[in-house]
């Protein structure tokens, strides 16, 4: 505390009752803190890293794709459609 | 709890496994009482300042690795919970503004002797602006220093300065008006009454 100015000094005086006010927190405060910690970081684990099963699904569809393709006859393969360019108003007539 | 072993604690909670969360459980425990009575002072009821405590801690938890240990513990969740409680004053005040006006409700321990001139104290910080309610708690009731307000409150310090001085006058004003003067009205002697 710094030096408390004649200003300060009848302040400091009346909230010496808040200052020295004893409060009791509800029982299991802490628990219930450390509780919605656990369930935070639980969540955020479940949200950043995805799970086993997760993994092993879409590995198997990516492995199903590549298969299909090599599979598929060079006949079937549609060649890809020419992009056309829309005409704009500078090209010429 | 010293400063240093809370910086202990914190290390341990970095962690963040399950001896972590014991040391943040030991931190909560350690910093509850006075948080909750900080925030019932600024807020006015001791239900919505458990309720933001909680809030404090869990964001204290979640940026734990921004405490560098260079201030207090205590500080550090001090500032987190003066923004909060801001915000939430913010929030609430139009919902609230012909509610609040009640002083809050007694202590749970009836025979203090404190407690008619604790309750007079915070029936003028409910009629104050919010801004000079929290100075005056961060002064009077933290007691910290002009400069430690002006940081958490990212005021100049001639500004947090004259907030202060403003706060007090408006402080006075108001007990005078409620506090002071009903109590120079009162009558003198009960057996005058008819």
């Amino acid at each position: 505390m710094t030096d408390p100015s004649k200003d300060d000094a009848p302040l400091f005086e009346l909230f010496r009752g808040l200052r020295d006010q004893v409060v009791v927190v509800v029982a299991g405060f802490a628990d219930r803190v450390v509780r919605r910690v656990e369930l935070l970081v639980a969540a955020d684990r479940r949200l950043r890293a995805p799970s086993l099963e997760t993994v092993v699904v879409s590995t198997a569809a990516e492995v199903l794709d590549l298969a299909s393709d090599l599979l598929m006859p060079p006949e079937a393969v549609v060649p890809d459609t020419p992009r056309t360019t829309p005409a704009g108003p500078d090209d010429p007539e | 709890m010293t400063l240093d072993a809370d910086i202990l604690l914190v290390h341990r909670a970095l962690k963040r496994d399950v001896d972590g969360r014991s040391a943040f459980h030991q931190l909560v425990v350690a910093h509850q009482a006075w948080l909750v009575r900080y925030l019932t002072h600024l807020l006015g009821r001791q239900s919505d300042a458990e309720d933001l405590a909680q809030e404090v801690f869990v964001r204290a938890y979640l940026a734990l690795d921004k405490y560098h240990g260079l201030g207090s513990f205590r500080g550090w969740i001090r500032t987190i919970a003066t923004r909060l409680a801001f915000n939430q004053r913010r929030d609430a005040a139009t919902r609230r503004r012909y509610e609040d006006l009640a002083p809050p409700p007694a202590g749970p321990d009836p025979v203090d002797l404190g407690l008619v001139e604790r309750q007079a104290v915070l029936m003028v910080l409910d009629d104050l602006p919010y801004a000079y309610r929290e100075i005056l708690v961060l002064r009077y009731v933290e007691e910290m220093s002009v400069q430690d307000i002006a940081q958490v409150l990212d005021l100049g310090g001639s500004a947090a300065k004259m907030r202060l001085s403003r706060a007090r006058d408006r402080f006075w004003e108001v007990y005078s008006q409620k506090v002071a003067a009903p109590v120079a009205e009162a009558p003198q002697s009960h057996g005058s009454q008819p």
